[in-house]
């Protein structure tokens, strides 16, 4: 009995000491390893939540520390305030995206850059920076392909308004070429109004309410940001079969989409696999560090997602990732 | 067979033992490794609690080298520079401690990245340091100045966002504090179930192992109490032993049966042997009394014998007709008669009690016979036969004498002519039986009276107080025991015989 006992405290102790000693030496190497830090728009949502996932998956499989920094409301000054503390936090590489359309954002970027921190854009491309590559939809392909949907609904005639966030930001430029190039052989397929958003809901429920009221004979919608084809869809529920003429267009995928599909308020949406972009930055930048080639333009997959291929919207890919909200 | 206790015999006492060490042993087990893992948790939290100190001592020192940095900038005197550096010192100590031991990748990150923070913060602050060295050379230059200003200015952003990554860092720690805490907790509330499980283990294992003791102890005592019981309602005879396989009941209580089996049967062999020995003196007893009896009754038969012999009127008789014949001259026969009768008395008198052949008796008897002769005359006649091959028979002294008398009182002495006794002896050798008969013509008596004397022969007051048969018959019965037989038969005027058989057999 006193054997065992002892053999049995001994086990435990080399245990012990094992688990302890592993811990030290993962410290060690959790050091060493090179930093990537994501800062995200958003937090804790669909699109960039399946983003950060991605980053956090690529992490795990090729070594390299992560960390998601998002924010509960998108702000420039906050995104600036995250890429600066990177940069003073001698990161070996920034993911972010090139959203808001500030002059300090490119300017930072481009110091992290000269100062050999590999930038990586992801979802919305800024040309003009000077980065490692960028890494998202194709969005003038997007466009495109949500014009066809269009055409599909409207058989290329009528009215029709589209949703942007802000029409100087890239990405809603090109969707919108995208889309303009897919009905331009549809002259009678008429855009009669372009709403901005500015990612602001409640304004963008004014002026969609607003429109709809206002112009009676609107055949189709074309949501080119996230939050414009809930809103509409949400007006158009809430006006019990007054708009249910309307059709919709969205881009993005959430649950409350989804619902939306499958009631038939919304015609199509527009999927990103915004894992895959996340994944893919992660990779790119160690594939920079390791002196590997480099493609700086890397389009990620888009999808339509209708009715019938309902089954193939991915919310919330993978999982994973621990966000640090500002 | 002798029963003992061997080494490897499983006892009550050993297996109280092994429960005991079974018992212990999981009681030990268990709670070491409960206060192990409670430890080491407790050594995480602990730990979570060091790092938050650290992680304010850090910040701390932060902010006093940043309050250095400022007057530096201003003065740039070397007493600054050295409460600066010291406090560098100590803040990347502290910073180390922080990154070190913390199995928590998101802050690891952070720590990380805080470090490369304080690394450009350091790399501005050696800007500063070799700006003011020029400064301390030649004077201070406008260009210079908006130099150090410039590095100052960036060591204050990156002041900033260390100290916004304050916010973070302590916020996770306190999730982390939070989450062991409650893991304490937890834990500790675990510590009750599995205390309260191992209490009910421990009480089922010793249930059953007391229900097995006492079922091993009780098979046997059941068994011996059933068997007292039997014993004592009596059955202690009947009863043959407890019997109980080994396997059941452990070796003491084996032992004890053993033991109880051996008692019984010891005390039955005891019992066994009293009883014979008891017996045994009551035979002797017996065998005594009876002995008593019969000298008793000898005792009593002789003097009535005395008596009888010492008969006055045969005395008187005979000597009147001895003084008859003296009268008459013939004094060769009154001698003759005198030796008779005084030979008969000696013979009485030197025999009583004893017993005598029937050969001396007989002789006594032809005196008795002769004296009975001269009296009588011509009115009986005694006739003898007599087959003498038992005669060497021993038989109680005066037996026939009174048969004799008998005949002679109670059959032919009335009759006046024609009276006859006939005195037989007969021996059957293929039965060894002797036979004597004495044999009247008398007057007889009748059946009834036969029955009567018969059953008057066994009654010992009988025995005592009459004479003659009685006394005769009791003599033989008590020298020859039920192998003698006394017969009587009588047909009146003709024929009463008297008839006494004897076993004897000659060497």
């Amino acid at each position: 009995m006193k054997k065992g006992i002892m053999i049995l405290l001994v086990l435990f102790l080399t245990v012990n000491a094992a688990i302890f000693g592993t811990m030290e030496e993962h410290i060690k190497i959790e050091e060493e390893k090179p930093r990537v830090t994501l800062i995200a728009p958003f937090a804790n949502e669909a699109y960039w939540g399946s983003m950060a996932n991605g980053v956090t998956k690529a992490g795990n499989d090729l070594g390299i520390s992560t960390k998601c920094v998002g924010f509960t409301k998108m702000e420039t000054e906050k995104q600036i305030q995250a890429i600066e503390s990177a940069i003073y936090a001698k990161v070996d590489g920034i993911v972010t995206a090139g959203i808001g359309e500030s002059d300090e954002v490119r300017a930072l970027l481009e110091k992290a850059d000269k100062e050999g921190i590999r930038v990586v854009l992801v979802d919305s491309d800024m040309e003009e920076v000077q980065k490692l590559c960028y890494i998202g939809t194709d969005n003038y392909e997007a466009g495109k392909m949500a014009g066809k949907d269009i055409i599909e609904i409207t058989g290329g005639k009528g009215k029709m308004a589209v949703i942007v966030s802000k029409m100087e930001a890239q990405n809603q430029k090109e969707r919108m070429e995208g889309f303009q190039e897919a009905i331009a052989p549809y002259p009678e397929l008429k855009i009669i109004k372009i709403l901005e958003g500015n990612s602001d809901v409640r304004i963008l429920n004014e002026r969609i309410s607003q429109m709809l009221e206002e112009e009676q004979d609107l055949t189709a919608v074309f949501c080119a940001e996230g939050y414009g084809a809930t809103s509409i869809a949400q007006i158009i529920k809430d006006a019990e079969g007054e708009y249910d003429d309307v059709k919709v267009v969205g881009f993005g995928v959430s649950e409350l989409k989804r619902e939306d599909i499958e009631n038939g308020i919304l015609y199509s949406t527009i999927y990103q696999n915004s894992y895959e972009m996340g994944y893919r930055a992660v990779k790119a930048i160690k594939n920079s560090m390791e002196d590997k080639e480099v493609l700086p333009v890397d389009y990620t997959e888009i999808k339509s997602i209708k009715k019938e291929n309902i089954d193939e919207m991915e919310i919330n890919k993978g999982r994973g990732a621990q966000w640090h909200i500002y | 067979m002798a029963y003992l206790l061997k080494k490897t015999d499983t006892t009550t006492k050993q297996r109280l033992m092994q429960f005991f060490a079974l018992t212990l042993g999981i009681a030990i087990l268990l709670n070491g490794v409960t206060i192990m893992v409670h430890m080491a948790i407790k050594q995480n939290y602990e730990r979570s609690m060091e790092q938050l100190l650290n992680l304010n001592q850090f910040y701390f020192q932060l902010d006093e080298l940043n309050g250095y940095v400022r007057a530096y900038t201003q003065k740039g005197s070397e007493e600054e520079k050295k409460s600066m550096e010291s406090c560098r010192v100590k803040m990347n100590d502290f910073l180390n401690k922080l990154s070190g031991r913390k199995e928590n990748t998101v802050f690891q990150r952070d720590v990380t990245d805080v470090k490369g923070m304080i690394r450009t913060y350091e790399e501005s602050l050696e800007c500063v340091y070799r700006y003011m060295g020029q400064v301390q050379q030649e004077r201070m230059q406008p260009e210079l100045a908006s130099k150090i200003n410039q590095e100052y200015e960036k060591m204050q952003n990156v002041y900033q966002t260390i100290y916004n990554e304050f916010k973070t860092l302590e916020m996770e720690m306190m999730e982390d504090i939070g989450a062991e805490k409650k893991m304490m907790n937890e834990r500790e509330y675990f510590y009750y179930i599995e205390l309260s499980a191992m209490l009910l283990l421990l009480l089922g294992i010793g249930l059953a192992y007391a229900r097995k003791l006492a079922n091993k102890i009780n098979i046997a005592i059941d068994a011996l109490t059933k068997a007292s019981g039997e014993i004592l309602s009596g059955k202690l005879l009947q009863f043959q032993c407890v019997e109980i396989t080994g396997e059941k009941i452990d070796a003491e209580m084996q032992l004890m049966v053993h033991a109880f089996n051996t008692m019984i049967a010891k005390i039955k062999q005891q019992m066994q042997e009293i009883e014979e020995n008891a017996s045994a003196k009551v035979a002797l007893r017996e065998k005594e009394l009876e002995n008593l009896r019969i000298t008793n009754l000898l005792r009593t038969s002789e003097l009535k014998a005395l008596q009888m012999q010492m008969n006055p009127h045969f005395l008187f008789n005979t000597l009147n007709m001895i003084s008859k014949t003296a009268y008459m001259g013939d004094s060769d026969k009154t001698v003759f008669l005198l030796q008779k009768t005084a030979q008969l008395l000696r013979y009485s008198l030197d025999y009583m009690g004893k017993s005598v052949t029937l050969a001396r008796e007989m002789e006594m008897l032809g005196n008795y016979v002769y004296l009975q002769e001269q009296r009588f005359g011509d009115r009986i006649s005694f006739e003898f036969d007599l087959d003498e091959r038992f005669h060497q028979i021993q038989v109680p002294c005066l037996i026939l004498q009174p048969l004799v008398e008998n005949a002679i009182t109670h059959g032919v002495g009335g009759y006046l002519k024609d009276g006859q006794i006939k005195i037989r002896t007969k021996y059957d050798l293929e039965r060894k039986m002797g036979e004597i008969s004495v044999e009247d013509n008398g007057y007889g008596i009748t059946q009834e009276q036969i029955e009567k004397i018969r059953k008057d022969l066994d009654c010992p007051k009988m025995q005592r107080e009459k004479i003659g048969l009685a006394n005769v018959y009791m003599r033989i019965k008590l020298f020859y025991g039920e192998k003698a037989s006394f017969e009587m038969e009588s047909i009146p005027m003709v024929k009463t015989k008297i008839v006494i058989r004897m076993p004897w057999e000659s060497r």
